[in-house]
């Protein structure tokens, strides 16, 4: 039961930032790549990692490791896809801090 | 299907199969149940004995040639969903059978309002929950398997679908006097069925032409 609590917390965590949101509404179009993702926004690949980090720990998005790049594809359910809409329909989070930068040892784009 | 579930539902089938038996054989005088009273008028609720029996037995040979397939090959997060499903149905469906069976050989004098409400509550959750959770797993892969994204807007879609329904189900459940009841149940499922099939349909449709 607490583990499902701390899965919501992430959820919702992962949910509050517009950058994220986006991400989720690009991958329902097709999985993609670390860096496909990353081309669509103007951020630093540090801070993407952190995003996509985020809404991997939020099982939000799952991750296939194909050689040396990694693909992302989308992972919702029904009331994370209504909390989603909701999120976007609010506008919330675009006041929110930027995330801190990845640790070295993250994935490349 | 793994062997204890296969063995699981053979006996579940086998029960009820027994118990449904019993029953017509009952009502029909051919089985003498000392101390019971003559069999009263038929209700259709009393239906749900004999529909449960093969409706687990079609489910389970469904779900076994569906895990047993390659074409596409479920993903093992989509298997242990349906045989935690399977599991689950089986363990609903003996006990309410026996319950429902119970009532019409003794001639019990229960509201089956308090069976049919709770009943129809119970199949809207479970059509809520699974609409919730399908879209969150891994997608089939393999020969005939739709493109992961494809798979991934399907089931939000039938999802979103399942949940819109088996909500309504659990509303008109509580809300709707009893003579609209089943036909609430059978309008809801039968909406849910035709969409489900519309979109296998399509889906099939869409692998052929690719």
């Amino acid at each position: 039961m607490f583990g499902k609590l701390q899965n919501m917390s992430g959820v919702f965590k992962a949910l509050s930032d517009p950058t994220r949101r986006r991400v989720l509404q690009l991958l329902r179009e097709r999985p993609m790549t670390a860096g496909e993702l990353a081309a669509h926004f103007p951020m630093h690949k540090a801070t993407m990692s952190a995003h996509f980090a985020v809404l991997k720990e939020a099982d939000l998005i799952a991750a296939d490791k194909h050689g040396t790049s990694i693909t992302y594809r989308l992972r919702l359910s029904v009331l994370e896809d209504a909390l989603l809409a909701f999120a976007d329909s609010l506008g919330l989070g675009f006041s929110a801090n930027p995330p801190p930068a990845a640790k070295p040892n993250e994935e490349e784009c | 299907m793994s062997r204890t579930l296969k063995l699981i539902f053979g006996a579940a089938v086998i029960e009820m199969a027994l118990v449904a038996l019993a029953v017509f054989a009952w009502r029909h005088g051919a089985l003498a149940l000392p101390g019971l009273p003559a069999p009263g008028p038929y209700l259709h609720q009393y239906g749900l004995v004999y529909f449960l029996p093969p409706w687990i037995a079609f489910a389970a040979i469904f779900c076994a040639r569906r895990l047993a397939s390659d074409r596409p090959r479920m993903s093992d997060s989509q298997r242990r969903f349906m045989e935690g499903s399977l599991r689950a149905s089986a363990a609903i469906s003996v006990p309410l059978q026996g319950l429902i069976a119970y009532i019409e050989v003794t001639g019990a004098t229960m509201d089956l309002d308090l069976i049919q409400r709770p009943a129809m509550v119970c199949a809207g959750l479970w059509l809520a929950f699974h609409g919730n959770a399908n879209p969150k797993l891994d997608p089939p892969t393999g020969e005939r398997a739709p493109a992961p994204e494809v798979w991934t807007r399907t089931a939000l879609r039938l999802g979103w679908t399942a949940v819109v329904i088996g909500l309504a189900m659990v509303i008109c459940a509580v809300t709707l006097p009893q003579p609209l009841l089943p036909p609430a149940v059978i309008a809801g499922l039968t909406i849910c069925a035709a969409i489900i099939g519309a979109q296998a349909l399509a889906s099939r449709r869409s692998n052929r032409a690719a």
